[in-house]
């Protein structure tokens, strides 16, 4: 297991003597209220802002992935807090958290998991792998082999681990959030796109502004703030949150449009690759964690539109003559939603 | 029971008994009022109190009933009452009374007296009207519908009185009516709860489609098409003349004197009345094989002594087939005999209608004679069918061309007697239109002359009474000096004119009365109480008495008969060249046309007698007409797109299927207003975003910020929200007041086109466009089909 850090954060820090924020608990089993779902997620978002400074509207995607079961693609320039991120969120929550650090020598197995002689028993006892934990970290995940990258991409997607035949459920929630650094290219392996279709939602959290970057200066010079950190909320809450987040109700004109924009990619000229279906169901999951997040029990399309950028720009392919002309997949989007009308009922 | 429905009742009441106050015009005196009155407040009394011991209408009704049949006996039966109750003979009595109602509005002119009989019909009538129209407001919430049997009742005084009504009588029913109308209307909104909001009645909607849109499309479009219609029709139409609903009664005036379905003609003619609105109904009916046509005689007058006065009749009836030509007919004068033959004469014994002269008659069993005085033609008893030979003389200008001044054999010294009063008027005019040395047949042309073409003479049924001297005072001169200066007047006048003209230059003149020659219809000529008519004829030895006519063509064509025109060198009128003219089309202007030119270029102006044709031939009217017309189509061309729109909203909603579907309907429509405003969102944009974009456009704040987020919300709910999850607001008062907020504040161009050019009629118009062409080309696209498969 060498080049693993094998960080367990969670588990039983329940009670913090020096915890300013109480965990905010809900039983287990039942959908939380949509009341319950927009005070814990602001208490999270409050608790994320207080370390990742200036970035409110990363943290709120972050928290919406979180929500509509999905894994987040961190992607960016180094040092600008993609880890940091990760590790906030991770620390928020009350809950098993594990961090891979990846590299080119991390094997699948370092992963899932290995099943393991144990001669007490006589039998093969399974070891569970990094993956096993409510929040997994992984670090620079374009720095592991693709065979490696394919083993987590594929618990990512199923949510359990098959080893020797023998299949393992993944806790739940289930969340990963990888980090990826585009402009380092040497010895590293891009994840390729069908790979990264499997992350709902990619975020790059840009340069701080001047501003944030001073106060960070500030309060980074003392101690970490990520260490004063402490839980807001625990795995069951996050679970409940889950639940209610599906019983989000979505209208057939909601759906409508959901699938118009997604064929909007596809015969747009500016791409070449449009939203995969898979990219539709995001989309819809994660409108539907937005709508929850402000306490509505139903999805608007301002809902869908203020997930498209994260969810879908990852996954698309300019044309040579957009990337000529230097569009980003952003203003591509913007470009799309602007042109896609929204469907009214009944229609 | 509630007030209100004891004050609609009163209201009710009120309204019958204003209907009935125009009868005052039909009857004097009006001692018929109070019973009327009694009998309303009646009707009114057992309504309320039927309806506070029953709600069936059945039930309402029959008390109303009885409590007319007891007051009308009560009131009418006095005498036939055992212990306050009616009897039997009661019937009897009523029914006399009926009876005596009918016959007197059959035999007065309006106003009718008022006898027992008119009072009980009037009150049964305005009776029953009450409990119709008490019916229909009170019970049936339909003070509309009570309209109709207020109309009616009011249309019998309007339709009978011969004149027209005083507006003031229309305007204070139409008031009641209207406030009828309007408690109704208040007590129906007030029914309406408003609390209720409209997602409760929503499922209502599901079953009604009509609903309150419906209705209320229905009813403006009634009333838009009732507006155009009351402003287009008596524009276009001619003024209609006053029918009878009931024969008889305010047949008054001019050529009827008397009635029962009979009419005879006045035979004293007062020159200072004016004439009244004449009767269209026919007189008679006759086909003739003349091709010209004379006018038919009834009577002849030859005294005049400020008015006409008819002659002691001296004349033997009887069972006549042939009688002899007029013994001063010289037998050289040419002639043809023509027959004519008269159906559904009304005209009442003694007098008949007959063209001159006579020489043969079938009157079947009516016994006829010829007076010896005045060879008119009188009956013993009325002939409604009958046939008479009469000789049409066309004299040689030689035999006409007499001397003036020898009065000839067989002439009353009458014919020659000048009006003391106007004499000296009549005498000057003379010498002045009649050349020196004039012949007999000259004279009498040139007054005719004088009087149809030269003088400036203009007919009208109005006469003036008074007239202005050259001092400016007001004079009440005798009436032939009256016409002479004022030179307005009709048959009448002319007649005594050229009467008196002439005996002042020496003919023996004298005034025939009887009927224009009618309008024929397919060969059968119809002559109506319009077209009675008086002439002058004068006296030439060895003819007789020759009709001329020095009345200009009014309402009624006149025609000059030939002999009286001046000849015109080539065309000499001889009676072959008429005959050969056969009776075909209508005869009168055939006639007019060919025979006198100057007949149809007569003035026409000042004919204040009501026919829309001679209105029209003003050319300022004419140029208003058509001004109205092209204002009236601007104006619905100007209409047409803004409410078209306004239809396809109605439409639209009236068709949602549900509540959301209204909302959906409403914003669009509120998109697409605005849009027509210069406000348009991104084509992408969320109703959340199009709200922002709206507020950020029009600066919207405050209440109109509200409204707008209310619309907003309103339809994200009935959009996105889990169905029967919550209640849909109505934003129908909040597009309303967004729409207008955002108005406001864009420029006067863009509100034009709003208001005038929105996009929704627009669409409308191209979408019954489309369907139009769909329904025009699919016979055709089938046509063609069926074409195919012939050739296959």
């Amino acid at each position: 297991m060498q080049g693993m850090h094998d960080e367990q954060t969670g588990g039983q820090v329940s009670t913090n003597p020096h915890a300013t924020n109480e965990i905010l608990s809900l039983p287990a089993g039942s959908p939380a209220s949509l009341g319950q779902v927009s005070e814990v997620a602001a208490r999270l978002a409050r608790a994320m802002n207080s370390v990742i400074e200036g970035k409110p509207d990363v943290v709120h995607t972050a928290i919406t992935v979180l929500l509509a079961e999905g894994h987040l693609l961190l992607e960016d320039v180094p040092g600008v807090g993609k880890t940091m991120l990760a590790k906030t969120l991770a620390k928020s929550i009350d809950a098993s958290v594990r961090r891979v650090q990846f590299t080119p020598d991390l094997l699948p197995s370092d992963i899932t998991g290995v099943s393991v002689f144990n001669q007490d028993v006589r039998d093969f006892e399974f070891r569970p792998g990094a993956i096993f934990a409510n929040v997994v970290v992984g670090d620079e995940i374009n720095r592991a082999s693709p065979k490696t990258q394919s083993a987590l991409l594929e618990s990512m997607e199923e949510g359990q681990v098959t080893v020797d035949g023998q299949t393992y459920d993944l806790p739940k929630p289930f969340i990963v959030m990888a980090t990826q650094n585009p402009i380092e290219m040497e010895g590293t392996y891009p994840l390729p796109e069908a790979q990264r279709d499997r992350f709902m939602a990619r975020i790059s959290l840009g340069y701080p502004s001047a501003r944030a970057e001073l106060a960070m200066l500030d309060t980074h010079g003392q101690v970490s703030p990520l260490e004063t950190l402490t839980p807001v909320t625990d795995a069951a809450t996050i679970s409940a949150m889950v639940k209610a987040v599906r019983s989000v109700f979505t209208s057939d004109a909601v759906k409508q449009y959901v699938v118009d924009l997604s064929a909007a990619t596809r015969s747009s000229s500016a791409l070449r690759l449009g939203a995969s279906p898979r990219a539709t169901l995001h989309m819809l999951r994660a409108a539907r964690a937005h709508a929850a997040l402000e306490g509505r029990d139903h999805v608007l399309p301002d809902d869908v539109q203020a997930v498209v950028l994260p969810v879908l720009a990852h996954r698309i392919i300019p044309t040579g003559e957009t990337q000529l002309a230097r569009r980003s997949n952003g203003e591509v989007l913007q470009d799309i939603m602007r042109r896609v009308p929204v469907p009214a009922a009944g229609r | 029971m509630s007030r209100g429905r004891i004050a609609d009742s009163l209201l009710a009441g009120l309204a019958s008994a204003v209907v009935a106050w125009p009868l005052t015009t039909l009857f004097a005196p009006n001692t018929w009022i109070r019973p009327t009155l009694v009998v309303i407040a009646m009707v009114v009394l057992a309504g309320v109190v039927g309806r506070l011991l029953t709600t069936s209408w059945i039930g309402v009704a029959a008390s109303q009933l009885v409590g007319l049949v007891l007051v009308s006996s009560w009131l009418y039966g006095r005498g036939h009452l055992w212990h306050g109750l009616p009897t039997p003979d009661m019937v009897l009595a009523f029914n006399n009374l009926l009876v005596q109602a009918r016959e007197t509005i059959q035999n007065y002119a309006a106003p009718a007296p008022t006898n027992r009989g008119i009072t009980l019909a009037i009150g049964l009538v305005i009776g029953v009207a009450a409990i119709i129209v008490d019916h229909l407001a009170v019970m049936r919430r339909s003070p509309a519908l009570a309209g109709l049997p207020l109309l009616t009742a009011y249309l019998i005084s309007a339709s009978n009185s011969g004149d027209a009504l005083n507006p003031l009588y229309f305007l204070v029913a139409a008031a009641v009516w209207l406030l009828l109308l309007g408690r109704q209307g208040i007590a129906s909104l007030r029914r309406w709860s408003t609390t209720v909001p409209m997602s409760t009645t929503g499922r209502a909607h599901h079953d009604d489609r009509d609903g309150v849109y419906g209705y209320a499309a229905v009813g403006r479009t009634l009333a838009i098409g009732g507006l155009v219609c009351a402003v287009v029709l008596p524009l276009v139409i001619p003024h209609l003349p006053t029918r009878y609903l009931i024969d008889g009664l305010g047949r008054s005036s001019d050529a009827t004197g008397y009635s029962d379905g009979q009419v005879g003609l006045r035979t004293t003619l007062d020159l200072t009345r004016s004439l009244e609105s004449p009767s269209t109904s026919p007189i008679l009916t006759y086909t003739t094989n003349a091709p010209r046509l004379t006018p038919l005689r009834v009577g002849v007058l030859n005294r005049y002594d400020g008015e006409w006065k008819p002659d002691p009749e001296d004349v033997e009836r009887s069972r006549l087939r042939q009688v002899d030509p007029p013994a001063d007919l010289d037998p050289s004068v040419p002639r043809e005999t023509y027959r004519i033959s008269v159906d559904d004469s009304r005209i009442e014994a003694p007098q008949i209608a007959a063209p001159t002269p006579v020489v043969a008659g079938d009157l079947g069993r009516v016994p006829w004679g010829i007076d010896r005085q005045t060879s008119v033609v009188s009956v013993g008893r009325t002939a409604s069918s009958y046939s008479f030979s009469y000789l049409a003389l066309s004299p040689t200008a030689e035999s006409l061309a007499q001397p003036t001044t020898r009065p000839g054999g067989g002439v009353v010294p009458e014919t020659l007697q000048v009006d003391p009063d106007s004499a000296d008027r009549v005498s000057a005019l003379v010498r002045q239109v009649v050349p020196r040395g004039a012949n007999r047949i000259e004279a009498a042309r040139a007054i005719q002359q004088y009087l149809r073409e030269d003088g400036g003479f203009t007919y009208s049924l109005n006469v003036p009474e008074t007239i202005r001297n050259d001092f400016g005072q007001l004079e009440k001169p005798d009436p032939i000096s009256l016409f002479l200066r004022s030179k307005i007047g009709y048959c009448v006048q002319f007649a005594t004119a050229m009467i008196m003209m002439s005996r002042e230059a020496g003919i023996p003149a004298r005034m025939g009365i009887g009927f224009l020659p009618g309008t024929a219809n397919r060969g059968v000529y119809t002559v109506t109480g319009a077209q009675a008519h008086a002439w002058p004829e004068l006296y030439f030895e060895g003819i007789g008495w020759l009709p001329f006519e020095p009345t200009p063509s009014g309402q009624q064509t006149t025609v000059a008969p030939p002999y009286s025109l001046a000849p015109t060198g080539d065309s000499e009128q001889t009676p072959e060249q008429s005959a050969t003219s056969g009776p075909t089309g209508s005869a009168t202007t055939t006639a007019a046309n060919r025979n006198d030119p100057g007949a149809t270029s007569a003035p026409t102006t000042t004919d204040t007698g009501s026919g829309v044709g001679s209105w029209l031939s003003d050319r300022t009217a004419t140029i208003a007409l058509w001004l109205g017309l092209g204002l009236l189509v601007g104006i619905l061309g100007a209409l047409a797109v803004p409410l078209a729109a306004r239809n396809r909203l109605r439409r639209r909603l009236r068709h949602a299927p549900d509540d959301a579907g209204r909302v959906e309907v409403e914003w669009q429509s509120m998109v697409e207003r605005i849009g027509d405003l210069g406000v348009i969102p991104p084509r992408g944009s969320t109703p959340r975003q199009a709200g922002r974009f709206y507020q950020r456009e029009a600066y919207l704040e405050g209440d109109q910020s509200t409204a707008l987020r209310r619309v907003v919300d309103g339809v994200e709910q009935s959009r996105y929200m889990r169905p029967g999850s919550g209640t849909v607001t109505d934003i129908r008062t909040d597009t309303a007041a967004v729409v207008k907020a955002v108005a406001g504040v864009r420029r006067r161009k863009d509100r034009l086109r709003a208001t005038w050019w929105p996009t929704e009629g627009v669409t409308e118009w191209r979408e019954r466009r489309d369907a139009l062409t769909q329904a025009l080309r699919q016979p055709l696209d089938r046509f063609a089909q069926w074409r195919e498969s012939r050739r296959s």
